[in-house]
């Protein structure tokens, strides 16, 4: 999986690639904390990400909720349609904050 | 110097002696016969002849050392003492014979050891399968053939802790080894040791040791072997030692690598018996039997992708005309989800076969605070579907914590997914779930798979979607459930085409029947 990560004004930006499932789940996970150790704000970028699983689901909830704990947050931005539906019909849209684009996700920590 | 080989060579050659004795006493010799190398006499003939008046005697030889001495009694003349000379030399011939054949039999009876050790060591693994074992028998046998005091092997790999063996097993052991596989580590392209007496490393080691010799290889990739042998009886080793102990080390490495696949498969066997043993407690654990209620039709299955999984579906029929129902799948596959869906299952159905009104959002609430801080540790979560169904006044109350898809067909169709109203349980600690409720008209389905249903894959990727779900519910809605269920996994296993499944396949499905048909 190719991942990229950028810093914008203290926040982490993460930007996945392909599909986020069960085997790549390890290496999101791994990333994931990677990025929680550098700074305790987290965008997660989706958009180039076509397809989430329930392990997928799950890294991105282990990341949240490390997150809220340490007073941050990881929010996610750019979401396709099939990635969208996904949130919407688990609802977990609303265990995350979601916005179109990746400007808005960071400004929101402003 | 083996002085013992004349006095041999006198028993051997007796005859031959007598009558080269014979031949000078018929030209008139008194007597003759042979001391060894101290003076004492070793033969004599005549036999009875009191051997104390030797006219001359001449030197026996081996390898430049007078191993003894010709004597001859009787008149000298320079002529015999010539002959006698020649006598002496041709006895010295063939005590140096014997000697060559003695040598040559001794090295033949070593050959025959070293093939009837390097024999052994091919069958000792067959025979055995513990690895501590093999690896001793192999270190005595590397000693016997190598012909040291002490032989030793340690098996290292790169997930288990090494495996240090030594025979005979010495008190200083166990600080050698150690120090061996740190040098091997600081050195790792070196592959062999040879350090003699006064190596200054052995000297720092301070153990008794003369000298080492030490190979490092491959079993396979991660596995490696340390054989080694110390203390060369008699003396230092030398290239026939290097040659030999490169002829153990093969079948040594080869054979322990056979053992290692052996207790492998062993291992494999068991996680296999043990898990087709988890999978059995876990379909034992879903209904065994549908209820049958009056107006409606049940149908429910599991398939899971490996052994065991975390999809689960289970059937509670309480006071109050309420039949519960729930659906639920752990995230992640195999056994950690299997051993969550287990708890899972059991808070549920305990909380479920206590309630006779139906209130599925406080169901789930209930399995939540019951749950969370156990999901939460080991960072997972589970999409539960809860129904209850009133077959009195065919009502239906459900509350769905992040379940997908949960198909609602009316009898006037078309299908629709009907989304969920809160996260996963175990995402956040309060539950959002609320109830909703749906008045179940003659002919109306609700069809609950697990979401190994749409992400079932074919061979480009492709998955089978919500799309295609909702068609497929569209296409059978008015078969009996058991029929509309049958042709659901067949729809999904002809799209995957042989393309394995990746995810478990629930699916329940719950169908209120037409006025005109009865139940079965």
């Amino acid at each position: 999986m190719e991942t990229q990560s950028r810093f914008i004004n203290a926040v982490q930006v993460v930007e996945f690639q392909g599909r986020l499932d069960a085997h790549q789940g390890k290496q999101v996970d791994q990333k994931l904390s990677e990025v929680r150790n550098a700074s305790n704000q987290t965008v997660v970028n989706l958009s180039k990400v076509h397809f989430i699983d329930s392990t997928g689901l799950s890294v991105l909830v282990k990341g949240v909720k490390h997150q809220r704990e340490q007073n941050g947050d990881l929010v996610l931005c750019e979401l396709q349609q099939p990635v969208r539906i996904i949130f919407e019909l688990t609802r977990l849209d609303r265990m995350f904050q979601i916005y179109s684009t990746e400007r808005e996700a960071v400004q929101a920590f402003q | 110097m083996d002085y013992s080989l004349l006095t041999a060579v006198v028993d051997l050659h007796d005859t031959v002696l007598s009558e080269l004795a014979a031949a000078w006493i018929d030209a008139g010799a008194q007597a003759l016969y042979l001391t060894d190398h101290a003076g004492a006499i070793i033969g004599q003939w005549p036999s009875r002849h009191m051997a104390v008046c030797s006219a001359a005697s001449v030197a026996i030889q081996l390898n430049g050392e007078c191993i003894g001495h010709l004597h001859l009694c009787g008149e000298m003349t320079s002529a015999l003492l010539a002959r006698l000379a020649s006598d002496a030399r041709w006895l010295s011939e063939i005590v140096r014979m014997e000697y060559d054949l003695e040598k040559m039999t001794a090295d033949l009876i070593d050959q025959q050891d070293q093939l009837m050790a390097l024999h052994q060591l091919a069958q000792t693994t067959r025979v055995d399968n513990d690895i501590q074992q093999n690896l001793t028998d192999l270190a005595r046998i590397a000693s016997q053939l190598l012909k040291t005091e002490d032989a030793f092997m340690v098996l290292q790999t790169d997930r288990e802790a090494p495996l240090p063996v030594m025979y005979p097993l010495r008190a200083w052991w166990k600080e050698l080894w150690p120090v061996l596989l740190n040098e091997m580590e600081r050195t790792p392209e070196k592959k062999q040791w040879l350090l003699h007496q006064h190596d200054p490393f052995l000297t720092k080691l301070g153990l008794p040791i003369r000298n080492l010799l030490v190979k490092k290889l491959v079993v396979r990739p991660g596995i490696w072997l340390i054989l080694g042998v110390a203390n060369k009886i008699g003396g230092d080793f030398h290239a026939p030692d290097l040659k030999l102990f490169s002829t153990i080390a093969e079948p040594a490495g080869a054979n322990l690598e056979n053992a290692i696949l052996h207790r492998e498969i062993l291992d494999q066997t068991r996680i296999q018996t043990e898990m087709e043993l988890a999978k059995q407690v876990q379909m034992r654990l879903l209904p065994q039997h549908t209820p049958q209620l009056l107006g409606i039709e049940l149908a429910a299955q599991s398939c899971p992708a490996f052994q065991v999984g975390g999809d689960s579906y289970d059937f509670i029929v309480s006071q109050g005309d309420l039949l519960t129902f729930t659906l639920s799948d752990v995230s992640g596959k195999g056994m950690p989800a299997a051993l969550l869906m287990t708890m899972l299952r059991t808070v549920l159905r305990g909380k479920a076969v206590e309630m006779t009104t139906a209130a599925p959002e406080e169901l789930l609430r209930i399995t939540n605070e019951s749950l969370y801080d156990d999901f939460s540790e080991v960072n997972m979560f589970a999409t539960v579907f809860i129904g209850q169904y009133d077959y009195a006044r065919h009502l239906l109350y459900y509350a769905n914590d992040g379940h997908a898809p949960v198909i609602y067909r009316s009898v006037a169709g078309p299908a629709v997914l009907l989304p969920a109203d809160a996260p996963p349980l175990g995402v956040l600690p309060i539950n959002l779930a609320e109830r909703q409720v749906l008045a179940f008209q003659p002919g109306d389905l609700l069809v609950i798979t697990s979401d190994g249903f749409n992400e079932a894959e074919r061979k480009d990727e492709e998955m089978f979607g919500y799309e295609r779900l909702l068609q497929l519910v569209d296409q059978f809605a008015t078969l009996p459930a058991t029929e509309l269920m049958k042709n659901m996994f067949a729809a999904i296993q002809d799209f995957s085409g042989g393309h394995p499944q990746s995810d478990d396949q629930t699916l329940l499905i719950l169908r209120r029947m037409q006025f005109n048909e009865s139940s079965s």
